[in-house]
């Protein structure tokens, strides 16, 4: 009986030797690549949203230090500023870094004695009120008539510039997705039409028998089916893996350094996210099947 | 002479048959085999017993005239039509055919695999047929560690085990021994008497010689079918 079992199961697969064996490595190699795609381009949309989330409403106001010493010294400068800032509709709070702050965030950058000889500006932290349409333009000219040399900065530009980058770098891990995919289909194409040439006495044997198309195509699916699906199981964990190392990496790194801002704090992948990451080895596994049954069917029907 | 008579499970009207652009190798072939009958096919080495088999099962198709097999012709259907009659069909290769990496038991299956057959009832057909061509020990061996009579043996259990409705047998008894010859013979004498027509290719005038089935004779440029000298009648299809 369990003779019997284990040879129901081993209904004869047709053999295609190596092929099948480098197939396995390359469809292995091509789903780590694009599961490692997929999720660096997730990260990089996470990371974006993060930033613009969390810049979205904030505005930093620069003043200098006053070059000599006036009646009107920096912190009667910073006054006046603060005070403008007050009077000015859709701030929300504002408050001033200390200097002491601003030279330990600047430290393990420009180090220490850099810092100490630095004419540091001071430096206000602005939050707007959600949502608020504030004309930055006459903000900055009314903020240099009280203090000269002040900078208004709303993050705006340095933002877009990230998002483009971001948005590249997504758009580039689906396009990597796209070509990996086109590979993989290659190949399994490839492998099995060599497989169906090498093999072309049994093919023939089975079709005087009598074996339909299907039969035969299910016949040269078995060995290679067999063979890829582990291996997209494997490139798939071994992706999550190393996403997982790295943002473990990253996530230890930023607890260590206190340095970063929370817009540098590292982004974690949402549970959708993951969702979509493992779901491309699965889409690799099925794209492969699919592929492997219609090259063999076309190839066969050509082949009568 | 009943052309095309409803009883007749192949007929060749007229047939002549060539490779690619050489000259016809068969010219003017016509015959009936009657539906339930037994005959050998004969002729010298290179006469065109192989091609005319090959044009029964559906592997040639010829350059001119008709073929029919079941009252049909085959070729006028769709692939899945062609491998249904091709199911009906048990062949004999001259060169066996066996596929190298299966085992002897997964070779003769295969007709059954094809067919859909349960495991349960494949696996113990197949043992009892290999049983009774006397190659029991050797299930799981590989057809290249046998003899080429053993060899034979696995090609012709594998074409009768579907039990068809046609069986073509071309030089089956070419590397066994008077003895085993019989002792095949009389197994395609058992699966006539179970209703299969049986045609069998040699050139063995010896082994013919010794059974009273009619023969399909190929000289010249035809075929001509005669009776065994056991047999008064002899028919004779040529233009
Ligand atoms: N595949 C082929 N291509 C070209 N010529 C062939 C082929 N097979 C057989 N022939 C030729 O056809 C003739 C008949 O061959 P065959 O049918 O094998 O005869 P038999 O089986 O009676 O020995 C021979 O002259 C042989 O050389
Ligand atoms: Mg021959």
């Amino acid at each position: 009986m369990a003779g019997m079992a284990r040879r129901s199961r081993r209904e004869f697969a047709v053999s295609h030797g190596n092929t099948v064996a480098f197939l396995g490595w390359t469809v292995g190699v091509m789903v780590y690549l694009a599961t490692l795609a997929v999720a660096g381009a997730l990260f990089a949309q996470t990371v974006l949203d993060r930033w613009s989330l969390s810049l979205a409403g904030v505005v930093t106001v620069q003043v200098p230090q006053a070059s000599q010493p006036a009646s009107n010294g920096p912190l009667n400068r910073i006054d006046s500023v603060t005070a403008i800032l007050d009077e000015t509709p859709g701030v929300h709070a504002h408050a001033v870094l200390e200097n002491a702050r601003t030279r330990a965030l600047l430290e393990p950058w420009l180090g220490e004695s850099l810092i100490a000889e630095l004419p540091l500006p001071l430096m206000i932290d602005v939050q707007l009120e959600r949502g608020a349409q504030v004309d930055f333009t006459r903000l900055g000219e009314r903020i240099t008539s009280v203090a000269p040399g002040s900078v208004l900065d709303d993050h705006g530009l340095w933002l877009s510039r990230v998002a483009a980058t971001a948005s590249t770098l997504a758009r580039g891990g689906w396009i990597v997705v796209l070509l990996v995919g086109l590979v993989a289909v290659i190949s399994v194409v490839f492998a099995i039409l060599s497989g169906l040439t090498v093999n072309r006495d049994i093919v023939e044997l089975l079709k005087l028998m009598g074996a339909r198309d299907t039969y035969i195509a299910r016949r040269f699916q078995g060995h290679m089916v067999g063979t890829t699906l582990p291996v997209c199981g494997l490139g798939g964990l071994c992706a999550i893996g190393t996403v997982l190392a790295v943002t473990g990496l990253a996530r230890e790194n930023g607890g260590r350094g206190q340095a970063l801002p929370v817009q540098l704090s590292p982004a974690a992948l949402s549970l959708l996210d993951w969702v979509i990451v493992a779901a491309v080895p699965v889409a690799f596994a099925i794209l492969t099947v699919v592929t492997a049954r219609l090259a063999a069917l076309y190839a066969l029907r050509r082949m009568s | 002479m009943s052309m095309m008579a409803s009883d007749s499970i192949v007929s060749f009207d007229n047939v002549e048959m060539r490779y690619g652009d050489s000259p016809p190798i068969l010219r003017n072939v016509t015959f009936d085999i009657p539906l339930g009958s037994f005959h050998f096919l004969t002729g010298r080495s290179g006469a065109g017993k192989s091609s005319i088999l090959r044009m029964m099962y559906l592997a040639l198709r010829p350059s001119r005239g008709q073929v029919r097999i079941f009252g049909r012709d085959p070729h006028q259907g769709n692939a899945s039509n062609i491998a249904k009659i091709r199911r009906r069909i048990g062949i004999v290769f001259q060169d066996f055919r066996l596929i190298d990496h299966l085992s002897v038991l997964e070779n003769v299956a295969l007709p059954l695999r094809i067919a859909g057959e349960r495991e349960s009832v494949i696996h113990r057909h197949v043992s009892e047929l290999l049983e009774w061509v006397g190659l029991s020990r050797y299930l799981d061996a590989r057809p290249p560690a046998l003899s080429g009579g053993q060899q034979q043996r696995i090609a012709i259990a594998r074409a009768v085990i579907a039990r068809p409705s046609l069986l073509l047998a071309d030089e089956p008894t070419g590397n066994v021994d008077d003895r085993l010859a019989d002792r095949l013979l009389f197994l395609f004498e058992e699966l006539n008497r179970a209703g299969t027509t049986v045609l069998i290719a040699t050139h063995n005038e010896n082994m013919v010689s010794r059974y009273r089935h009619p023969r399909l004779v190929i000289i010249g440029e035809g075929v001509e079918m005669q009776y065994s000298r056991y047999s008064s009648a002899s028919t004779v299809y040529r233009k």
